[in-house]
């Protein structure tokens, strides 16, 4: 009755706007947003769609004052917010809600949800006071959640419920959802669903992520696509399908980079055989890789593609399953069990995990065969040294000297210095695996780096390719492994993949 | 400019250290004319073969990516094993009751390689804990008393000076130590392998190295190194002190000397040579502090500043680095 008079009284008001304008934000080597600008109204929920790297986690960032803009500003009502912190933007009325939730775990529900606000008397906190008006709130939403037992304590689903909780709390008249449905089950997406409804109607301004197409069609008004960092299209929900959709999010030329490859076409014997693979992140992951032979594994973040290649590796514990190498069952306890079989790792992430960034490149290369360059007691300087250089001759790595410290390479650079450690003629490489390897590198050492792919296999090497830029993945890679949520939902060869039918086993519901 | 004064100080850390040193030697020699003796001389000498072994052991773990805050109670537990196996063996040569010390040492180091890279607690706080616990132990033992050690020959150790030079044998000794460890980082793969797992462990892992295994072996060093200090500085006071070397603090001063040589708290860079030359500077000018006679909580204070500046600097240094890492999480070494 009295959410009927305040839906009510908002309808009477003013429709709030939340404009988005001219945003621009670069990072080294991207332009993760490049003059976005769109207008989400209060009273609808608008969908943010996009594939990795479209610049939808970046444009949250933004908003909820984690990271300034470049260029453009954000507008409430007209009036420009100055985002310059996460406080500031929570006091402006922004509330974002993310996957890993902002929440104390020790702290009671009440506690979580008046945080910053908690009602004093005569300058003590208040709990009777604080345990009735959360009360008040919790009623209101029709949730079972005791006020004073601490958030650890309550599910997962629960503790996003908390945080929503805390955004209305606040009266935020900007909520904005980053995958929330992601950890929740079926029945607990009901009652998310019902809440973002509810607040819908008392006329907020709600902004929803998620990569999930049947949430985005039962839950949103209207649809902002983005790609590449630029506004593609705002559509209403109601007159569009799947199909319109994933278009504008994969629409983009293919230049010639792809048709010019000179690739392997010979395969050889199984190298890598996977079956069943399951770990903390992975379930009953299989596939075969042969020699010469290019695997791509397309996912959207998260789908547990690095997982994968790190059980292979040693890196993560395997719960199950059976991992053989030319035919013969291995279990690797530690990377360098798996380097000294002949697989080699190049890290998703090159500066926290392939690099030692202010070692010399000498250093970086040598990295794994330390052991070979020993001369009595002392590391060979000139071995090491020779080997550095073959390394820089063969990838043409831009450097001035052999001890420049890598973290004054750029990033394309960087990624050859992790090629040359794996690829010198000390080490064996059976199977090499690249994870993101063109990541923050630019366009023409991007085409180099395929080259180099398609070399590997011409020497026999299998590789496997980790890619979360779908254009690139289909087109470099000869058969294409999609994963969601842990699992290979599907493969397909080269010649049959378009982004179309990737994307949609990405993104299997 | 700013930038490039700010560079050369870094960049040039021996050369800067040496010119420090030189200054502090200066100010001395003019306000006291008088004390350049050879008496003074060889008490800086043999207080920096106290601090140099320390300075080791306390630098290498640091370019690992460690700390172990429980050094100096290393150093008093070995001291107390060592008088204590005089005691219990009458007679037995003192190079013996040393090298058993020595493995006390080692033991100490490795509890600590245990708590921090074996069931991976948190080593800053860990060490500071299992300090505690040994100073504790080693006042108990003889019941915060001390205790006189009476061994012509292991007092000799660190008497003892070439012909009629103020150089203590000693020192030689503390010289060929440091030469050697630096010969071992610089040339050999367990050097190598120290740089780079201080450097990016998870790096270090990913291409078939063991950082838990290069940084235990660290803490051993440390502790083996901690013991070897203690019993110099045993030989030097003729004593078991239960307290004494706690309140010294060497690994504090090591820090600092560490840091001060271009050594990053945050691991994987410096040198021994330069460490070392920042234990000579902090030796040097705590002695003329005292020759001068200023109050002793002067010399703490100047100390506590050294530390300071030395982290300055090496936050400098480092903000290059910070910037170039992608996501924000550089990790202290003590929190990894």
């Amino acid at each position: 009755m009295e959410l009927e008079q305040k839906a009510a009284q908002t309808v009477e008001k003013k429709v709030r706007t939340l404009e988005f304008k001219n945003i621009s934000k670069a990072f080294p080597g991207v332009q993760a947003l490049d003059d976005v600008s769109f207008t989400a109204v209060g009273g609808k929920v608008l969908a943010l769609l996009g594939e990795n790297g479209a610049g939808k986690s970046t444009l949250l960032k933004i908003l909820s004052g984690d990271i300034p803009c470049d260029e453009g500003q954000i507008l409430l009502d007209g009036e420009p917010l100055a985002l310059t912190s996460p406080n500031k933007a929570i006091n402006l009325g922004i509330s974002v809600i993310y996957q890993e939730r902002q929440l104390i775990p020790s702290m009671s529900v009440m506690e979580n949800i008046f945080l910053g606000a908690l009602p004093v008397r005569s300058g003590f906190v208040s709990y009777k006071e604080l345990k009735a008006q959360t009360q008040a709130i919790i009623d209101e939403f029709g949730l079972p959640i005791d006020p004073t037992v601490p958030v650890a304590a309550l599910s997962i689903a629960h503790q996003q419920m908390v945080e929503i909780m805390k955004a209305y709390r606040r009266n935020s008249p900007v909520i904005a959802f980053d995958e929330p449905t992601a950890p929740l089950t079926d029945k607990e997406i009901d009652i998310l669903f019902g809440l973002i409804k509810r607040l819908k109607e008392e006329g907020k301004i709600i902004i929803y992520v998620s990569h999930r197409m049947k949430e985005i069609f039962q839950i949103t008004d209207e649809i902002v696509v983005l790609k590449d960092g630029k506004f593609v299209t705002k559509l209403n929900t109601s007159e569009t399908n799947e199909q319109e959709l994933i278009k504008a999010m994969v629409g983009r030329d293919i230049g010639d980079t792809y048709a010019n490859l000179s690739r392997n076409d010979k395969y050889g014997d199984v190298v890598l055989e996977v079956n069943n693979l399951t770990t903390y992140a992975v379930h009953d992951v299989s596939f075969k890789l042969r020699k010469g032979e290019v695997i791509g594994l397309a996912g959207l973040v998260g789908a547990g593609r690095t997982e994968v290649v790190r059980a292979i590796f040693g890196a993560d514990p395997i719960i199950s399953g059976e991992i053989k190498l030319e035919g013969k069952p291995v279990k690797f306890k530690t990377p360098r069990d798996a380097i000294n079989a002949g697989i080699a790792l190049c890290p998703e992430d090159r500066k926290e995990q392939g690099l030692i960034l202010w070692a010399p490149i000498t250093h970086n290369v040598s990295l794994p065969v330390l052991k070979k360059l020993k001369k009595f007691l002392f590391l060979d300087a000139k071995a090491e040294d020779d080997l550095t250089l073959g390394a820089i001759q063969q990838y043409s790595i831009k450097t001035p000297t052999l001890d420049k410290k890598v973290l004054e390479l750029s990033g394309g650079n960087q990624q050859k210095v992790i090629l040359g450690r794996w690829t010198s003629k000390l080490v064996t490489t059976k199977v090499l695996i690249l994870d993101e390897p063109t990541k923050g590198i630019d366009v023409g050492t991007k085409a180099e780096i395929y080259q180099m792919v398609c070399d590997f296999a011409k020497q026999g090497i299998g590789v496997i390719f980790i890619s979360s830029e779908l254009t690139e993945v289909i087109n470099v890679a000869d058969t294409i492994y999609v994963m969601h949520n842990g699992r290979i939902t599907g493969s397909v060869k080269r010649e049959e993949a378009t982004e179309e039918n990737v994307l949609a086993l990405a993104m299997l519901e | 400019m700013k930038q490039s004064i700010i560079r050369k100080i870094i960049n040039g850390k021996a050369t800067l250290l040496i010119i420090l040193i030189l200054i502090v030697l200066l100010i001395t020699y003019i306000r006291m004319p008088n004390s350049f003796t050879k008496g003074n001389a060889q008490q800086i000498l043999s207080n920096l073969c106290f601090y140099g072994m320390f300075g080791v052991g306390v630098a290498m773990l640091l370019m690992g990516g460690g700390f172990d805050f429980a050094t100096s109670a290393h150093a008093t537990i070995s001291t107390l094993v060592f008088y204590k196996v005089l005691q219990w063996i009458p007679g037995i040569p003192w190079g013996i009751a040393a090298i058993i010390s020595i493995i006390a040492g080692a033991l100490c180091g490795g509890v600590n390689a245990f708590l921090s890279q074996g069931i991976k607690l948190m080593p800053f706080i860990a060490t500071i804990g299992m300090s505690s616990v040994w100073s504790g132990l080693a006042q108990w033992a003889t019941r915060g008393q001390f205790k006189s050690i009476n061994n012509p020959g292991f007092s000799a150790i660190t008497a003892k000076c070439i012909g009629k030079t103020p150089i203590p044998w000693l020192f030689l000794f503390v010289i060929a130590v440091v030469v050697a460890y630096s010969v071992v980082l610089k040339w050999t793969r367990f050097g190598r392998s120290v740089l780079v797992c201080g450097g990016n462990p998870a790096a270090a892992r990913l291409a078939g190295l063991n950082p838990d295994k290069i940084k235990s072996i660290l803490y051993i060093n440390n502790g083996i190194l901690a013991a070897v200090g203690g019993l110099i500085w045993s030989s030097q006071q003729k004593m078991y002190n239960p307290t004494g070397l706690t309140s010294l603090m060497p690994e504090m001063t090591s820090l600092t000397a560490a840091m001060l040589g271009g050594v990053s708290f945050m691991g994987g860079s410096g040198t021994l040579g330069s460490a070392f030359m920042g234990i000579v500077l902090i030796t040097t000018l705590s002695y003329a502090l005292q020759t001068m006679q200023l109050p002793l909580w002067f010399t703490t204070l100047v100390n506590g500043l050294l530390l300071v500046i030395a982290l300055t600097i090496d936050s400098f240094a480092s903000k290059k680095i910070r910037k170039n890492m992608a996501t924000a999480g550089i990790v202290m070494p003590g929190m990894r």
